[in-house]
């Protein structure tokens, strides 16, 4: 009887921890989202490059980037909390994670002067139709990567200002 | 300050009667059936505050015992409690060797937070979590939430915790649980926040938690439940305890988390020297923890001093003050990079610091008139400060806090027949001086009764109330009624139904209403018009010693929450604390406990089910919403024990369901939204050993033994593997 109990007790701790032998969390975890690449032109003085950030709205129209990002209606990359993209180069490959859905909006932004709610703008819009000005919509899945989001940023010809 | 701590001196020199020495000395030997000593037995001298812990060769002694007939209890989980009725004369009285019957793994232990009382565990109507000396040296832990995370019911966000989800995660401020210390509010006046860290855990005797509102007896902040954490006594013969330990961290299983190839090492001494030679007993502790951390910028560096003075005024009177010292500098980790750089903060984060300072004094009185009625009168002083330099690169200063917090509060209980009466009055201040949160003072008042009334032998019948006025500077007024009631039903013996409900409220904290900062762009703004939370819990619950060697316990629990506090944008995007959540959660909880082969083999479970949501009310009608943040729906704890001679081997193992929501403000994180379930393998080897008559003990410690990496906060992985040799002993 008591080696029973015994045997029982440690097959059912084997038993529990066994879910744990994947490690948990990983680097490489599945990214849902989307990944490509910005590609810049005429670079504008430095003065006037505040901060510069992909920004993904789940709906086009926005009102200001500040405002539909405080409302979960817009996610940036890189996150807040970090620096911006990078400035002056001729290209940035990026990987964004999105929660799955439709977002119809996915745009370059720029603060351009020193007011963080309200000095952005539109520097460049993902856009596969280039027959009209509007952006092009993207449907995200649960754990699919959409690639090839490329998006031309030419700052001496701007896309519509939507805010 | 002091002047009121001296004004407190006073007042209690008045009320101290002449001092009355005891003339005897009672001593004896505590064994078990097969005559082994006991340590750690509790011998009481019923109708006094004199009393004794057995040493570990089972003896005790109780000196200055006055002249009269009592009743010796001698008490110890496993145990029978036992009776000795005793004459005490002018001379030394042996007992000699008395030996206790045990009857059954866990026999019941005596609580004293449910109901500001001594009962038994079956004589309380809520549920109970009791976390023994014992296990706080068995699991080495270093700090009192170390020993709380493996109490059913309870898990940890940070370091912030939560009872039965009552709790989410708002960087500390707001608790929903109420931590005491010896029974007294133990809370930072500023953000009202627990700091466990804060107290020296080798001189713990016991952390006792109701998992339940408790503000119809204890008020603000045990909306949640209640923490006592209850400082050791000081045992007649000296003591000097040591603790040494040592460790390190493994690095990661993945190496792309690999950030540095120096070994991170984690060390610490303890020590406490306590004497009570004659009426007067005394304690002093030093100690010092050291953590390198396995993620960047989180090293920590902590000193304590701490003591304790017992003055035997008389066999029927005790005075007891206390205090600890605690000084904290180390870096401050928030959240990391990314997933891809877990363990390493960002960029311009590298460099925060903080340093902080927490200091209490505390003085307790008790003079117990007879058998039947007792008073105690008690009042804390707990100062904390902190100052970081968060923001200084965006030329902002760092934020810098001080507050002191002063609870008073007298207490009467009495039986008259059937009734056991407690009644109270408990006043506090909080004084804030701070960048961030304000100048600013608050105030509180409160009366508290509560009537235990035995109606049949099998049925006792608890009422309750607290009526709490309190203000804040420039806010204003208000106060709060909560009443409570609950049942105990014992139809059988060794068996007890349950059942309670209560309301229960927190005032907010000087820190919600008050806070002006900014960090990263966004501006945190005050809130003058933010009111109290409510809420109302119920629970029925059933246990059971079966048999010698079986114990389980089963709860289902209703909380309802209303007004909740949380920090949102409001419509000009600056994060605001108001009152914007409508709760529910319910759930259920199951406790079980197996010994066997001669005790060798202990094995224990505990499972929590937790839905906690959101209430939406539109149109007149409400509707149960998402989840509420933060709040894992499983919890799974299990342990098991081998024992042999002086060896030990035990294994603690602890599911955490992932979190079914989090907060969306904390999209600026990287990788925000990556979690997983939580899988804990704990491993430990014991070996207890005598040394020239000294007691010790030496363990190994294997922490996360699978090297699962789960987060224990967002952006932030909880502890890889680590190993820890401790060393103790009693001289």
């Amino acid at each position: 009887m008591k080696a029973y109990c015994s045997l029982i007790i440690f097959l059912f701790l084997f038993l529990c921890v066994f879910p744990a032998c994947d490690h948990g969390l990983s680097p490489t975890a599945e990214i849902t989202g989307i990944t490509g690449s910005i590609s810049y032109l005429n670079w504008p003085p430095p003065d006037s490059l505040f901060d510069l950030r992909l920004v993904v709205f789940k709906n086009y129209p926005p009102d200001s980037i500040f405002l539909e990002v405080l409302t979960g209606n817009a996610i940036v990359y890189p996150g807040l909390g970090s620096p911006g993209l990078p400035v002056n180069v001729e290209m940035t490959v990026f990987e964004m994670g999105l929660d799955p859905g439709e977002y119809e909006y996915v745009v370059v932004a720029q603060q351009f002067g020193p007011n963080v709610k309200a000095d952005w703008r539109a520097v460049g819009q993902y856009d596969t139709i280039l027959s009209d000005s509007l952006p092009t919509a993207i449907t995200i899945s649960q754990g699919k990567l959409l690639k090839e989001i490329n998006i031309l940023v030419d700052f001496n010809h701007l896309p519509p200002q939507p805010f | 300050m002091m002047n009121r701590f001296v004004c407190f001196l006073t007042i209690s020199m008045f009320l101290i009667h002449p001092l009355v020495a005891g003339p005897g000395v009672i001593k004896g030997k505590i064994l078990d059936g097969k005559g082994n000593p006991l340590e750690s037995a509790n011998v009481y001298l019923k109708g006094t505050v004199m009393g004794a812990a057995t040493n570990d060769q089972g003896r005790f002694e109780i000196v200055n015992a006055p002249s009269g007939n009592f009743i010796l209890t001698i008490s110890m989980i496993g145990f029978q409690l036992q009776e000795i009725p005793i004459s005490v004369q002018e001379k030394d009285m042996d007992l000699g060797s008395v030996k206790l019957t045990a009857i059954a793994l866990q026999s019941q232990p005596i609580i004293v937070t449910a109901g500001r009382q001594e009962q038994l565990l079956q004589d309380v109507p809520v549920s109970i979590g009791n976390v023994t000396s014992e296990e706080i040296e068995y699991r080495n832990a270093v700090s009192v939430n170390d020993a709380l995370q493996y109490v059913s019911g309870l898990n940890l966000t940070g370091s912030q915790i939560n009872i039965r989800g009552s709790s989410g995660y708002s960087r500390g401020v707001g608790s929903r649980v109420l931590m005491l210390l010896d029974g007294i509010p133990y809370m930072t006046g500023d953000t009202k926040e627990t700091k466990f860290e804060s107290l020296q855990i080798n001189q713990v005797d016991r952390i006792e938690i109701v998992k339940g509102a408790g503000s119809a007896l204890y008020g603000s902040s045990a909306i949640g439940g209640v923490i006592n954490v209850i400082s050791k006594r000081i045992e007649p013969a000296p003591l000097l305890n040591v603790q040494l330990y040592g460790g390190s961290y493994a690095d990661a299983y993945y190496s792309q988390w690999k950030w540095t190839d120096k070994t991170r090492l984690l060390s610490g001494v303890k020590f406490a020297y306590s004497n009570k030679p004659g009426k007067i007993g005394f304690r002093i502790g030093a100690s010092h923890d050291q953590n390198d951390s396995y993620k960047k910028n989180d090293w920590m560096k902590r000193y304590y001093l701490s003591g304790m003075l017992t003055i035997e005024i008389s066999p029927f009177q005790e005075l007891r003050f206390s205090t600890t010292y605690m000084a904290r500098n180390g870096a401050n980790f928030l959240y990391w990079k990314n997933l891809l750089n877990a363990l390493v903060p960002p960029d311009d984060q590298l460099d925060d610091k903080v340093e902080s300072q927490r200091w209490h004094i505390s003085a307790d009185y008790r003079h117990v008139l007879d058998h039947d009625r007792f008073y105690t009168a008690k009042i804390i002083w707990y100062r904390n400060r902190f100052d970081d330099n968060i923001g200084e690169e965006e030329n902002l200063e760092g934020n810098q806090s001080v507050s002191d917090y002063w609870d008073g509060e007298f207490q009467y209980n009495f039986t008259l027949e059937r009734h056991q009466l407690t009644l109270g009055l408990e006043t506090n201040t909080s004084q804030v001086s701070s960048n961030i949160f304000s100048d600013k003072t608050g105030q509180s008042g409160a009366l508290f009764v509560q009537d235990e009334f035995k109606w049949r032998e099998v049925l006792a019948v608890i009422p309750g109330f607290r009526v709490d006025y309190f203000s804040l500077e420039n806010v204003g007024n208000d106060f709060q009624i909560n009443p409570k009631i609950g049942i105990v039903y014992k139809p059988w013996e060794r068996s007890a139904f349950r059942g309670s409900a209560g309301r229960g409220f927190r005032a907010p904290s000087i820190a919600e209403v008050f806070t002006n900062t900014t960090a990263s762009g966004l501006k945190v703004i005050p809130n003058l018009a933010l009111k109290a939370e409510h809420s109302f819990s119920g629970e029925l619950g059933y246990n059971h010693f079966l048999g010698k060697k079986i114990f389980f316990d089963l709860a289902v629990f209703y909380n309802r929450f209303w007004d909740l506090i949380e920090g949102t944008f409001n419509k000009e995007a600056n994060i605001q604390f108001q009152n914007i959540t409508n709760a529910r959660s319910i759930g259920c909880e199951m406790d079980f406990s197996l010994s066997t082969w001669d005790d060798r083999i202990y094995y224990n479970f505990g499972y929590t089910f937790v839905d906690a949501r959101k209430i939406i009310y539109e149109k007149g009608k409400s509707d149960i919403s998402d989840y509420l943040t933060f709040r894992p729906r499983h919890l799974f704890y299990t342990q098991a024990r081998f024992s042999w001679d002086d060896f030990q081997i035990g294994t603690d193992y602890r599911f955490i369901s992932a979190w079914d929501k989090i907060d969306e403000n904390l999209k600026i994180i990287n990788d925000y939204d990556k979690r997983v379930p939580a899988h804990i393998l704990d491993l430990r080897f014991i070996y207890s050993f005598f040394l020239a008559e000294h007691s010790l003990k030496t363990s190994f410690q294997i922490n996360n033994l699978l090297q699962y990496h789960y987060v224990d906060l967002v952006g932030s992985i909880a502890p890889t593997r680590q190993f820890v040799l401790t060393l103790s002993g009693d001289f």
